[in-house]
This record gives structure tokens, sequence and C-alpha cells, in this order.
């Protein structure tokens, strides 16, 4: 039976890449212009078949492909690292802080007129040092549980969202809010070279660590901190380290791409629903699962109706409506069962 | 709180720590485990300070068993015992084929059903999951094994049923055992040297089958304390194992 399901495992797996190259190359055709598959080829190959199929591919969609596909990576592996561990099913990307500290220095860097790569930059630090103001407010409570960890988070979240609408009462209600409003929900359309660089650079290297240890490291963290000393784990430490990681992955996430919501929480679910709670199997169907949604979510956004839908708005429908299929499909199982 | 506790454990020997709920029998059994550090004090690891080990090293000496509730681990049962191999092993380490062919063996020696290791260990019984758990125990290849109440929450066949397999596991191996609870038959059932706490000293200790007795045990359970034999009460238990 456990040898059945690993390989059910490999095939979910082959199939979520396969979804993602699928879904690559198909995002590359649909849009405002759309192309052919062939001329999409022939723009890939270097062909020589005018220059607006080429200036559409390589210009316009595939910087937000690369970078939705990164992200939906980034906050799925994101996601399912806070599940394992804060032993949570619940937990998601946005539960100690970070997305909402990440809001903070994206609607500061607005209001300031930032240039665009700056907002980001400012983004990526107030998440994290909204992550760290999460650590030292569990630390404050001399309490080193899981539970405390999660309230503390709650807590900052709160207080970052209630300093995003300041930040929104003060700006300009005609330049600056629309811009920190349709940031906040999510899109790629301000995706620029250095975003890009910045998600490649960072992401492969993170999601590479963490699937690296997903074996021991992650599986022996979802056990709980007696177990996981028993087994020889620096509970502690480890759990610092990946939640590091994590951090990263979703307060970079959020700077380059604004709030995109529920990726985080429902492709973990998917993925252990086919190929089980373990880490090691489980995280690597998150990664294809997680690229190949977003891309799908981002391609839908700006393809739908003329003007842009925030990707936000997509991953939240989409997400919804896929965990309550999951739900569906577990009913009469304990919560948290596959 | 524990006071004026002073041990010393044999090599290849069991021991019951016995006692009533919240004399410091948990409290006693995580400071041997070298989880949580005395206040005073100190505990000796094979001639070292126990804190001068790392959870690495530690879990290479001791296999620990918490009381805890395990109904919430999601992880296969296949993939909880392979994470007791894992403890000699880096951080990158992933199962490998002849891991696996090892834990399947393991089982099959134990006698634990090939269909309980494709199930997650949160869908268990509370009897299989104990198995599991002990089995993950001896897998890690530990020299000690301490378990904390591991029939706090098992049903009378059950209960007995882990005795069994824990004695038989401990003659065939020879490992150290450190098992605490609250029933003196279950010191009895088990053996080798029974711990008593009380009100967080030791109250006595000694082979199991001299020191645990009524007049002894009444220190603890009070008075009404006596043989089932001498009991006017129908007593029910299980025959020999």
């Amino acid at each position: 039976m456990a040898r059945a399901s690993r390989d059910r495992a490999g095939l979910w797996l082959a199939l979520g890449l396969c979804a993602m190259v699928a879904v690559f190359l198909a995002s590359l055709c649909v849009g405002q212009y759309p192309l052919s598959m062939g001329e999409v080829a022939d723009a890939l190959m270097g062909g020589d078949n005018g220059e607006t199929a080429n200036n559409v591919v390589w210009r316009l969609r595939m910087p937000r492909l690369i970078a939705a596909c990164l992200v939906g990576v980034a906050l799925s592996v994101a996601g399912m690292v806070y599940q394992a561990t804060f032993r949570n099913e619940l937990a998601s990307p946005d539960i100690i802080g970070v997305s909402s500290g990440a809001s903070v220095g994206i609607a500061l860097g607005l209001l300031a007129g930032m240039p665009l790569l700056w907002i980001s930059v400012s983004g990526f630090f107030a998440g994290v040092s909204a992550m760290a103001l999460t650590l030292a407010l569990a630390r404050l409570f001399r309490n080193k549980s899981m539970t405390i960890l999660i309230i503390s988070g709650v807590l900052v979240s709160g207080l970052m969202g209630s300093a995003v609408s300041m930040i929104k009462s003060v700006a300009n209600a005609d330049t600056v809010l629309p811009n920190i409003v349709f940031w906040l929900m999510g899109s790629f359309s301000n995706v620029s070279a250095a975003h890009v660089f910045a998600l490649v650079a960072t992401v492969p290297l993170c999601v590479a660590f963490l699937l690296l240890i997903s074996g021991k490291i992650l599986n022996s963290l979802m056990l709980g901190p007696e177990h996981a000393r028993s087994k020889g784990v620096n509970y502690r430490r480890w759990r610092a380290i990946v939640l590091a990681f994590a951090t990263v992955l979703t307060a970079l996430s959020v700077a380059v791409a604004g709030v995109v919501g529920w990726a985080g929480l429902v492709v973990p679910h998917v993925a252990r629903l086919v190929a089980g709670h373990s880490a090691q199997r489980s995280m690597p169907l998150a990664i294809a699962f997680g690229g190949a949604f977003m891309m799908a979510c981002d391609t839908l956004s700006r393809s739908l109706t003329a003007s842009e839908i925030p990707v936000g708005a997509i991953t939240g429908f989409l997400g919804i409506i896929l965990f309550i299929s999951i739900l569906a499909f577990k009913r009469g199982q304990r919560y948290g069962d596959n | 709180m524990l006071r004026d506790i002073s041990l010393e454990i044999e090599e290849g020997t069991i021991n019951v720590f016995l006692g009533l709920n919240g004399c410091g029998k948990t409290t006693l059994i995580k400071i041997l485990a070298g989880l949580q550090p005395p206040s005073s004090g100190s505990v000796r690891l094979d001639g070292r300070p126990i804190g001068g080990y790392d959870d690495a090293s530690r879990s290479r000496y001791i296999a620990y068993v918490p009381q805890s509730a395990s109904g919430d681990i999601s992880l296969t049962t296949e993939d909880f015992l392979l994470l007791s191999l894992s403890n000699r092993r880096g951080p990158f380490w992933v199962p490998s084929k002849g891991d696996r062919e090892r834990v399947r063996g393991f089982a099959d020696r134990i006698r634990l059903p090939e269909a309980l290791l494709g199930r997650k260990m949160s869908e268990l019984s509370g009897g299989e999951r104990q198995f599991a758990m002990i089995a993950g125990a001896l897998l890690q290849d530990a020299r000690i094994i301490i378990l904390d109440e591991p029939t706090a929450a098992l049903d009378m066949r059950n209960q007995y049923a882990v005795l069994r397999f824990l004695k038989i596991c401990q003659r065939e191996s020879g490992k150290t055992i450190l098992f605490s609870c609250h029933d003196p038959n279950h010191a009895l059932r088990l053996g080798g040297d029974t711990v008593a706490i009380h009100e967080g000293r030791i109250l006595f200790r000694g082979e199991s089958r001299k020191t645990v007795r009524p007049e002894n045990l009444k220190r603890i359970y009070g008075e009404s304390v006596m043989n089932a034999s001498d009991s006017e009460y129908e007593i029910i238990t299980l025959g020999e194992f």
C-alpha cells in the first residue's frame, strides 16, 4: 500500500510537471494579442517571424510568466513549510504577519512615490521585519509553543492591517490610493527585469534547500518538539531556519506581486491529497502545482476582460472553489486526514 | 517539584518509575532523557553530562517515546519508522530502498502487520500506534529506551500486549528500559527494578517483585491498597504473558 502511494505520487508529479509546461506554453499564446503555437515556438527558437510576436513573447509575457511561476512555487512551498512547522493545515504565508508586513512596505513606498524597484525592496524588508516582530512578541510572552507564535502573528497582521488602512486614509485619492489598492490585490503587471532577476536568484535556491531537507527535517518538525528531538533533530534551530526561508519566499513574492492569497494555503492541500503528508513526497507536487496554478491565474487575470483583473481575485476565487472541493472529497474523514 | 533525586541506572536493566499522577514522573523522565534541564544537580550519560550532547548525538544513546498523544501524527507508519533511521544521517537524508527494506524486515520480525505501514499514524488504534512508537524507538538503535506512560490511554488487552512486547524486546536486545506508569501491576508484570516517586521524592527503590507490595504502596495509594487475593471485590486480570 505504501509503495502504491509512492507510485501514485510519482505519476501525479509527472502530470504536474506536464501541466506546468502546458500552462506555460498556452499562456504565451493567450492574451490581448493572440499568438499561435507556431508563432510562439518560432519566437522561442529565435526565429524571424516578426518583431511584434517576439516582443509579445519575450518582453510582455515571458517575464510575467516566469515571475508568476516562481511566485506560485514560492508561496506554495512557503505554505507547506508553515503547515508542517506549525502542525496546522490552516497555516499559510499570511499567518505570521509576513504578507501584511510587506503590504505596509509597499503602501509606504507608493505613498512616498518611490521608483518601482524600491517599492518592492521596501515591501521585502517590511515583510521580514514583521516576521521579526512576531518572533519578538512571542519571546515577550515567554512561551515557546507554536500557538503563541500563531497568536503573535495574528496580532502583528492586525497591526499591519491597521497601518495599511492609515496609509490609505492619507494617500491621494486620485493618484496614490488606486495604486495601493491595485498592488495589494495582487498583480504581475508591474513585473520588471529586476523583479524577475530577484526571483530567479532567490526562489530556486530557497526551494532547493527546503526540498533537500524535506525528508528528514521537515518530516521531523511535523512530529512536534519532543519527537523531533528524540529523533536527533534540533527542533528550535531547524524551526528557525525553515521559517526564515519561508519568510524570504513569502516576503519576496508579496514584494513583487502584492498580496496573492490562497495559493499558499490550497496548493499544499492538493499536493498532500495525492502524495500523502510526507514533505519529501508532497513538496515536489506543491512546486509543480503551485507554478502551474499561478501561471494559469495570471493568464486569466490579463485575458478575461479588456482591463486586467487583480490576480489575487482570481487566486481567491479559484482557490476557494478548490478548497471546497478538497473538503467535499474528504468529507466524513477527520479534518486534516487524507 | 522533584527533590533529593539520586539515581544510578545500570545498563541492560528495566526500570519502572511508579507513582501517582502529578508526582513528578514525567518531569524526571524528561530530565533523564535530556529534554529538560534540571534546576539543580546534573545528569550524566556514559560518564558525560547529558547537556553536553546535542540532539543528534544524544539520540544515538536515548530513544524517547513521549506521553503526549501521537494521534495527530499524519505521517504514515512507514514514514514514521523511516525517520527513526535518520538520526545517524545528515539533514539531507532521503530514505533509500535499503532503508525501506530494513523497516519492512523489522516490522515483519516484530509482527507489525504490513497493512499498518501504509496507514497514517493518526488512523491507527491506540494499541497499534503504541506498538509503532515502540518499534520506532527500537529501530533508532539507541542503547536506552525511555517511555513516558505508554500504556496510559490503552485498554487492558493492549496494555498487557505492550508490556509483553517490551519485555521480549528487552530480553532479545539487552537495551536499558526506563518506563513510567501509575499502575503497580504494570511494574510487577515488567519486572526489573521499581523506583517509586511520591511528592517529588524517591519513596523506595528495589527489585519490583520485592518492593511493589501493599505495605510499601500504602504510602502512595493509601491504606486500602492490598493484594487482589485479599480483596472482597472480584479482580479481573489477564493470565500469564
